[in-house]
């Protein structure tokens, strides 16, 4: 895989005798195997040791199994090695920026098993973070199969109504968390570090934390099922937060450690960009996919906070009968008047709520603004505006949360402030329109895969914002809250933004990644089924929305069983298509077609490395001395000459004749 | 002044590169105390949204039941007090942690390292304290969202003291190891050597020796400030209604 450089003449121990049990041991400790079984015996502990002491009742069993995900965590990131190196810090016996050490913890010469390590190379954490995703896709995209099996006909329900209920909450949570990290965590940790002229992130170690936190966030919450499931929908709303099965702990668990896992990326990204940047590289020389990362993760450091928080006291209320969301005490032989307020849970989650969709839009948007012009072969369309426009919708998103508590029963002349902002936040987002539309027009276009996924973005947000517009408007939204058009709505622009993006960045860094071309066959395949697919299926909820059917129900009336049935069907078929995906990653990552360093001809950084990107990125860290999209200009340089690199590659066996 | 600010680590935040590191790839001092900076202002947020909860909670007080009345006799100024206590503590580590960085600053590295040991020790006492306040209020947690949301402001310092104890510790530990030091000047012997021949050293530890000293520095800042934010909040929002 690519990232890894071994000396010259290195020489690979033997594997006999006690050499050969030093080996394993080598290999053994630490890793992810380590991690595991320590991670076990965390649990067991912490939620043993908890036990002897409060019993296991009913409400003291949340503190036991709060406690035992303590220490599971703990465990894991004991058996990965992760708190090794803040250990050694304390008792002064490693410093921090000690070359060999930074360098040993790539295990350079450990092949395939690198991967299952505390790696701190960016590069190695950047694919840790893609098999992740593609993980959490999956898992995601089964449980949808599930609710739609559930929906196919009225009276249909295959499981109880408390199962569709987690299967619909688990659902929900897991794909944001999925569309959060899809490429920020992938591409933002492997690309950005080199298109910036960098040799790793600010934080190595924190970076690598970073990925281990996010793992075994995504385990616990998994656990859900197993302990009692959770009947609150995605957005964990209390009181039934507070009151909801065992799995309520795994649900609000598992996510405040995937949103501190990206919270501590957040804040080691903004550094790196801040910090890091090569000579010359200046915030006008940026390449647009680093601002549109950078805007996301000032959302992620700043909002992130808002759901820990309440989590934080939902845990508290759940476990130690505190009182924030709740006038009474649960569970409490004698209730006592508590003043809590239920209300405070939806503004804390939806002021987190609201800035979060756009940290799954922006890198989605910096996504397709990267890829546009080098498909385009022109300079980008204004970009000045286009990173204009990705601040402001960074900076607005903190202001549009009320909309989504628009029918909650708070103050009603507070809803035409937020109205007001919801509609203006769509202005800073047609900059980023313009900038691809202007980038388009005219352009010497090359129709790869790519940028197929392009186009499918620009048709499935502007049908997921303009359907945003209407929910901002009160007395449309007074409607339609709560049924199926929010969820059709909801769908566009999160697919349309961030996993029609996740497609393109994946086939468009994936020969950096790996060395090999994506199948373009099955590329073309996977595009159109999903686009079929996915059209009929969310197509059909904004009809079934407009017919009044409320979201989340398990059961319907009989009047929108053809719907249904249809989009169940659909929604099916969207399946078989992501499953296509699958198959191309995998086959092409193990027999696709052997990639140059420069297939597409582009003119960032991190194209003007070899491939394999060697541990370090850069023998020397390169000078920038212009613009990365001078493209078909008299200018048409790449941003820097990198040692070892020709400057001007020779065409692709996949690119059609075209200019600069 | 601006050797005191240069002393505490602030000067250079959010400059460009510093002349010691003009030569290096990356300056590595500004890009630690920044990392640090961006962690404490995420801290900050979190911290916004415990106080948020606060008075999000008390602004809904009715009838009596932000504290119910069968706990309002128990408050009193206890609160208040215990807060006061644990503020108190935080600064006082707090200074004499910046008087060590002043030291260090000097190359007085025997009193820097024990102001260190001094500051952290306090900040073990400040840890104590604030466990001690949470476990013997008069009220218990399930008494209302006023000592729900009492709890959760202490429960917050007892995190920000447990992670300052430990980078403290290890400032100590390093600072007793001559880690803060520039590698000839670990036995001190060009101290003494200068000071036989009457003659100055040259310029003042790199950023490079100073830079886990500041970046540290402004946690420990942070913590006690917090505490201060918390007095603060008792005083403006005190538990209970006005004329009770």
């Amino acid at each position: 895989m690519s990232g890894r450089s071994e000396p010259a003449g290195a020489a690979v121990e033997t594997g006999t005798g006690f050499q050969g049990i030093n080996r394993f041991w080598y290999y053994l400790w630490p890793s992810h195997v380590t991690g595991v079984v320590l991670a076990f015996v965390g649990y067991y502990a912490g939620s043993a040791i908890t036990g002897m002491f409060v019993g296991t009742d009913d409400y003291h069993g949340d503190q036991t199994l709060l406690i035992g995900f303590v220490g599971l965590v703990l465990g894991w990131l004991i058996g990965v090695g992760a708190l090794t190196l803040p250990l050694q810090w304390v008792f002064g016996v490693a410093e921090p920026n000690n070359r060999h050490e930074q360098e040993r913890l790539t295990y350079p010469r450990d092949g395939w098993w690198r991967y299952f390590r505390f790696n701190t190379d960016h590069k190695a954490i950047g694919i840790q973070y893609l098999l992740l995703v593609l993980g959490m896709l999956a898992i995601g995209g089964l449980l949808a199969m599930l609710i739609r099996a559930n929906l196919m006909h009225p009276g249909s329900l295959l499981v109880g109504t408390d199962t569709y209920n987690t299967l619909v909450s688990m659902h929900g949570m897991l794909m944001i968390s999925t569309m959060f990290t899809a490429i920020v965590g992938p591409f933002g940790n492997f690309v950005i570090p080199i298109m910036i002229g960098a040799r790793d992130m600010a934080f190595p170690r924190l970076n690598a934390l970073s990925w281990h936190l996010a793992i075994v966030g995504v385990v616990i919450f998994l656990f859900q099922p197993f302990v009692g499931g959770t009947q609150t929908g995605w957005t964990f709303y209390a009181p039934l937060a507070d009151q909801t099965g065992r799995g309520g702990d795994a649900f609000a668990f598992g996510v405040l450690v995937i949103m501190v896992s990206s919270a501590l990326a957040a804040i080691n990204i903004i550094t790196t960009v801040i910090t890091m940047r090569a000579p010359g590289m200046t915030w006008t020389r940026l390449p647009v996919f680093v601002w549109g990362i950078l805007g996301a993760n000032i959302l992620t450091a700043t909002a992130t906070t808002s759901i820990n928080a309440a989590l934080i006291e939902i845990m508290l209320d759940r476990g130690w009968q505190t009182t924030f969301f709740l006038n009474t005490a649960p569970n409490q032989a004698t209730p006592v008047t508590g003043g809590g307020q239920a209300f405070l849970s939806e503004v804390l989650f939806w002021f987190f709520g609201h800035p979060e969709v756009y940290l799954i839009a922006l890198p989605g948007f910096a996504v397709v603004l990267e890829i546009v012009p080098v498909f385009s072969r022109k300079p980008l369309y204004t970009y000045g505006l286009s990173v204009i426009g990705i601040m402001g919708v960074t900076a607005i998103s903190f202001m549009v949360w009320g909309h989504h508590l628009f029918v909650s029963g708070w103050e009603q002349q507070l809803r035409g402030f937020y109205m007001g902002t919801t509609e203006l936040i769509s202005i800073p987002t047609g900059f980023v329109f313009l900038g691809i539309l202007g980038t388009l027009w005219r352009g010497n276009l090359w129709m790869s895969v790519p940028m197929a996924w392009v186009f499918a973005f620009l048709w499935t947000f502007l049908i997921g914002g303009i359907t945003g517009v209407y929910l901002s408007d009160v007395p449309a939204d007074i409607q339609l809250h709560g049924n199926y058009f929010v969820i059709a709505h909801f769908h566009y622009v999160i697919l349309g933004s961030a996993l029609w993006a996740f497609f393109a960045a994946v086939t468009y860094w994936f020969p950096k990644m790996t060395g090999r071309y994506m199948d373009e066959r099955l590329g073309w395949i996977h595009f159109w089924t999903v686009q079929v697919f996915f059209n009929m299926t969310f197509g059909i909820f904004f009809w079934l929305g407009l017919e009044g059917l409320p979201r989340r129900v398990a059961d319907y009336s009989s009047k929108f069983d053809l719907g249904m049935s249809l989009a169940s069907i659909f929604a099916f078929c969207l399946g078989g298509a992501m499953l296509v995906f699958f198959a191309n990653v995998v086959w092409s990552w193990l027999y696709g077609e052997k990639a140059g360093p420069n297939p597409w001809r582009a003119k960032t950084l991190e194209w003007q490395t070899p491939t394999p990107v060697p541990i370090e990125n850069f023998e020397t860290i390169p000078v920038v001395t212009t613009w990365p999209y001078n493209y078909g200009t008299a200018e048409a340089e790449p941003q820097a000459t990198v040692a070892g690199v020709t400057a001007e590659p020779a065409m692709g066996p996949h690119e059609p004749t075209m200019g600069p | 002044m601006m050797e005191l600010v240069d002393a505490l680590g602030f000067r250079g935040l959010f400059a460009p590169k510093s002349d010691a590191a003009e030569h290096a790839e990356v300056d590595e001092d500004r890009k630690v105390r920044l990392g640090m900076f961006f962690y404490i202002a995420a801290d900050v947020i979190l911290a916004i949204f415990f106080f948020g909860s606060y008075i999000f909670l008390r602004g809904y007080n009715t009838n009596d039941r932000w504290v119910p009345p069968p706990v309002a006799h128990k408050i009193g100024s206890g609160p208040l007090a215990a807060t006061a206590w644990v503020m108190g503590i935080a600064l006082a580590g707090a200074i004499v942690y910046s008087v060590g960085q002043w030291a260090h600053h000097k190359r007085i590295y025997a009193f820097f390292t024990g102001a260190m040991a001094v500051a952290l020790a306090l900040y073990l006492v400040d840890l104590a304290a604030q466990i001690y306040v949470i476990a013997h209020q008069r009220f218990d947690v399930t008494d209302g969202s006023f000592a729900s949301a009492f709890t959760v402001l202490s429960g917050y310092h007892v995190y920000h003291m447990t992670l300052g104890v430990f980078l403290g510790l290890g400032i100590v530990v390093r600072a007793a190891r001559g880690l803060y030091r520039r590698p000839a000047e670990r036995g001190g012997h060009q101290q003494h050597a200068a000071a036989a021949e009457g003659r100055e050293l040259p310029a003042a530890t790199t950023p490079h020796h100073r830079t886990g000293i500041s970046a540290i520095g402004y946690y420990w800042y942070y913590a006690a400030l917090y505490s201060v934010a918390v007095w603060l909040l008792l005083i403006i929002q005190p538990p209970l209604p006005l004329g009770k």
